[in-house]
């Protein structure tokens, strides 16, 4: 337990000593990562309906989204919630929750469990759940279920994953937008480096929007109707995703000390906001947020061996993100292998700054950059994709960013530990 | 007012919808867009009231790229000449 | 290439800064203004009153505390009001009245040493039901773009820092009915830290509408009556609407502008009873409190006043006196511990920070709150809640903790007779 003693000890390192993923293209770490390396997308034509429940006028409404198969409906993950019922997102949390505490060897009864501190970042929350409650109140004047706050709130993947494994120390939601889950997972490193927690499980998690909030989407003309192209001459818009990535992150030497397995060290974190406008993305923001990560790294922006981009396919979006590489790499940043895993895994929104950093650490740790599928490039934006196969990761810093609606900037800084 | 003034009063509604402050100035026919300040996610607004005012789908043709007031109203009357009419007299 | 100028050296963020509060702030029930909500308090106002909603063709009288007084156009123009629901305007609001009470202006300072930290449970509701009630009742399959800027949780945020030009480390933490003190408590970590020598925290809701209703009285933890922390006879919450925010700043920052300090932001602690998604469990809340107390370095018999969740429910009173017992021992009978919620409603995300403001008035005047509606004892709830009169008493070192569902405790310990 931190006390102010402790508090006041110098920082410490730290690792990340366990992932679990939930995603549309594979449930499980392994199968997330074998779809990376076979580049093999999970972005499909779907339908929704106006609503997903017995109707007399059902309108089918069309669109492209990357949608987790794997996880049936209705489905739930631990025995320990008997009464317990997760909207989708924070059921995801806890498929992926799971997986990153067994790997990273917490099993049931660790002391060490009750300590833990637990940040998910979720961006919308339980909006099947709130459809769901919104119907029976306004179409059928019925009460709605009595766990329709539980299941809505924002921060049910946080006490979903709290509850289900019995982790005692701070636990709470952030909520950023795009960078929500990277958010959390530097402020997550941030207590474990000064000590204000030994041991955190942090990311992100979160559904595809139901029909309400899909169709306002929809109409604010951001979303692609034919792909997720990023930096590509003919992008034109982002692609919704959900899922969830879980990490485990704990002291570098308590992870050693114990013989523990390292993905790789989260060396530096920067966050900042744009202060200036609500959609159109600010270079300024996005660079000094990268900056800033690699000043807390204590890292050269010469040692950046890969950019994992946030390369949403919007036509700003990728542009700014562009220039604002320029500005940090200057003449190096058209060298520098970047991707987007986006264009494999969608937009997951608050969960995909965790699903990305998770692919950034086991891309360190085992020396390969995730591709993106080949599209017509943009001659504008000068970058060197990483396309169609894995690259070797030659280096032992990465870069992961999430500049999210709303100019909330979030970069993390991983780096490789040696064995 | 016939139906192009009607509909060009309906897209000044909309725009003063989403900017309430532009109640104040004149807008005309000839008006542009972008003189008024109305960023991207403001368009998308103005058009989505005239998709609900009309019942059109403007977005899904790919047609919400109108420079003018005069662009947009045209988009719109085409647009509603595209619909199938009543029947005369239908209940 | 750009020079790696623009952040601070790693050593230098890393020693650890003390944290004082030099603005306040608050909109609620109690009035627009944290001294106006303060001379209601001491005057026992209740802002709790029949309340009439109405949406999509539904109706429903509940007891509620919406804010008063409050003419939206007298603090936004036509065109910000399209974007901001009412939970992003109180936030404004509340912030605006703490930077001008902390002496500062936008503009004031490095952008990036401030931060804008805010909790809120569910951001922006109305703009929620407005679209269910077209979807839904009206049958409109075409929805507003508006509706994804007005429900994004972290509006307020975005708007703050817009305002106030602040570029440092913002975002929302939400964790429901103790979002604002985990906000806090998150913010204190920032700035003590070197994240950022200012922030801009505390929380903001505006619940108070049909479905939020419905899906309460759904989980049977509603009042239909009043909210009565405490007392015998409570039978649950209220629903209530507001913004309470603070100023947290270094200490050496604070100092350099000569700024007014309410109190030091001396400790936090968070826990999790990890047990139950409704109902509280004594073990997590006295954790919290214990955690704070330790990384505020001040013992159980040094606290003179708590400001409670005291939420008015059957349990949750019952489980954060136990707590409180389990935390203090026999101190727990000689401290104050009241709910102004009892006063200003429960008003979810920003409850936290509405009750941090009156706590540090609490401080400057040496009075505490009362807790009011109250009845009398129950078996459960046997401490000294300031029944009904706000009670002077020396009040150097006080608590405001929160207590949410999910098991989510927050906890903040703030001392004001510091040495600078």
């Amino acid at each position: 337990m931190a006390t102010a003693r402790e508090l006041a000890r110098a920082p410490r390192r730290v690792a990340i000593s366990g992932v679990g993923v939930v995603s549309p293209i594979g449930r499980g770490v392994s199968n997330f990562c074998r779809a990376l390396r076979d580049c093999r997308s999970g972005i499909a034509p779907r339908t929704l309906f106006d609503d997903t429940y017995p109707s007399d006028a059902r309108q089918p409404f069309a669109h492209l989204a990357a949608a987790v198969e794997d996880v049936p409906p209705g489905y739930v993950p631990v025995d320990e919630l008997p009464m317990f019922a997760l909207d989708r997102f924070a059921t995801y949390a806890v498929i992926a929750a799971r997986e990153a505490l067994h790997d990273a060897g917490f099993e049931n009864g660790d002391a060490r469990r009750a300590r833990a501190a637990v940040i998910v970042g979720t961006a919308v929350g339980g909006d099947n759940s709130r459809d769901f409650a919104s119907h029976r109140i306004f179409a059928r004047g019925q009460k709605p279920h009595p766990l329709t706050v539980v299941r809505t709130m924002v921060n049910a993947a946080a006490s979903g994953v709290s509850i289900a494994f019995g982790l005692g120390g701070p636990v709470f939601n952030i909520s950023s937008a795009c960078a929500s889950s990277a958010h959390a997972i530097g402020e997550a490193a941030r207590m474990v480096q000064f000590g204000f927690s030994d041991c955190a499980v942090a990311g992100g998690a979160e559904s595809l929007p139901a029909y309400t909030l899909f169709r306002s989407w929809q109409q604010m003309r951001v979303l692609s109707p034919d792909g997720c192209r990023p930096f590509a001459a003919d992008r034109n818009g982002m692609v919704l995703g959900e899922g969830a990535g879980i990490v485990v992150l704990e002291p570098l030497d308590a992870v050693r000390a114990r013989g523990g397995h390292v993905y790789a060290e989260v060396a530096g974190f920067g966050m900042t906001a744009d202060a200036r406008d609500w959609v159109i993305p600010d270079v300024e923001g996005m660079t000094r947020c990268m900056e800033e990560a690699l000043a807390d790294a204590g890292v050269d922006s010469g040692e950046i061996a890969y950019v994992n981009a946030h390369g949403t396919s919007t036509d700003r979006g990728d542009a700014a993100e562009t220039e604002a590489l320029e500005q940090l790499l200057g003449a190096r940043s058209s060298r520098v292998p970047v991707s987007s895993t986006k264009a494999l895994h969608g937009h997951a929104l608050g969960a995909t700054g965790a699903l990305e950093a998770i692919a950034t650490a086991i891309g360190l740790d085992e020396g390969w950059i995730p591709p993106m599928p080949s599209a017509e490039r943009d001659p504008k934006l000068e970058l060197d994709l990483v396309i169609d196969r894995p690259r070797p990761l030659q280096g032992d810093v990465a870069i992961s960013n999430s500049f999210g609606f709303g100019g909330l900037n979030a970069s993390l800084v991983l780096r490789r530990v040696p064995h | 007012m016939n139906e192009l003034e009607a509909i060009e009063q309906q897209i000044y509604d909309a725009i003063r919808k989403v900017k309430p402050s532009l109640q104040a100035i004149p807008l005309a026919p000839e008006t542009r867009f972008e003189n008024l300040g109305l960023e991207s996610l403001e368009r998308a607004i103005v058009v989505f009231e005239l998709e609900d005012t009309y019942d059109l789908s403007i977005l899904d043709e790919s047609l919400d790229t109108f420079e003018t007031i005069a662009e947009a109203r045209d988009v719109v009357l085409m647009l509603l000449g595209r619909k199938p009419k009543r029947a005369e007299g239908a209940a | 290439m750009r020079a790696n100028g623009a952040s601070k050296a790693r050593h230098e963020r890393n020693a650890p800064h003390r944290v004082v509060i030099t603005g306040i702030g608050s909109v609620s029930s109690l009035g627009v203004g944290a001294r106006l909500m303060w001379s209601k308090m001491m005057a026992s106002v209740c802002g709790i009153r029949p309340t009439r909603v109405t949406s999509g063709g539904l109706e429903a009288i509940f007891p509620a505390a919406q804010v008063a007084d409050y003419d939206p156009l007298e603090h936004f123009t036509a065109d910000e009001l399209v974007w901001r629901d009412p939970y992003a305007q109180y936030a404004v609001v509340a912030a605006r009245e703490a930077m001008a009470d902390a002496g500062l202006k936008a503009g004031y300072g490095d952008p990036s040493e401030l931060a804008v930290i805010l909790g809120s449970g569910g951001g922006g509701e109305h703009a929620r039901e407005d679209a269910a009630v077209r979807l839904f009742v009206d049958r409109k399959l075409r929805l507003n773009p508006v509706l994804v800027p007005k429900t994004n949780l972290q509006a307020s945020v975005g708007f703050i820092s817009i305002e106030f030009g602040a570029t440092g480390p913002s975002f929302i933490v939400s964790t429901g009915c103790a979002a604002a003190t985990h906000a806090v408590a998150q913010a204190f970590l920032v700035v003590r830290h070197g994240l950022a020598k200012r922030a801009i925290t505390g929380g903001s809701e505006a619940p108070v509408m049909i479905s939020v209703l419905q899906a309460f009285q759904a989980a049977q933890v509603l009042s239909t009556t009043t909210c009565r922390p405490f007392s015998r006879d409570r039978d649950g919450m209220t629903l209530a609407e507001g913004a309470g925010v603070v100023v947290l700043e270094s200490l050496e920052s604070a100092r350099e502008r000569g700024a007014h300090i309410y109190a030091e932001l001396a400790g936090v602690g968070m826990s999790a009873d990890a047990k139950n998604s409704v109902h509280p469990a004594e073990r997590g809340p006295a954790q919290a409190l214990r955690i704070a107390l330790d990384s505020a370095r001040i013992r159980p018999e040094e606290v003179a006043y708590i400001n409670a969740h005291g939420t008015g429910t059957k349990i949750n009173d019952r489980v954060e006196t136990a707590a409180v017992k389990m935390a203090f021992g026999d101190h727990a009978r000689k401290l104050a511990i009241s709910s102004t919620k009892s006063m200003h409603g429960h008003a979810f995300g920003g409850v936290g920070g509405i009750e941090l403001v009156a706590t540090l008035l609490a401080m400057e005047n040496d009075v505490a709150p009362p807790t009011i509606n109250y009845l009398g004892e129950d078996d459960d709830c046997d401490l000294d809640y300031v029944p009904n009169e706000p009670q002077p008493r020396p009040i150097g070192t006080a608590i405001s903790q929160s207590f949410a569902f999910g098991g989510l405790n927050a906890v903040v310990v703030l001392k004001r007779d510091i040495e600078l």
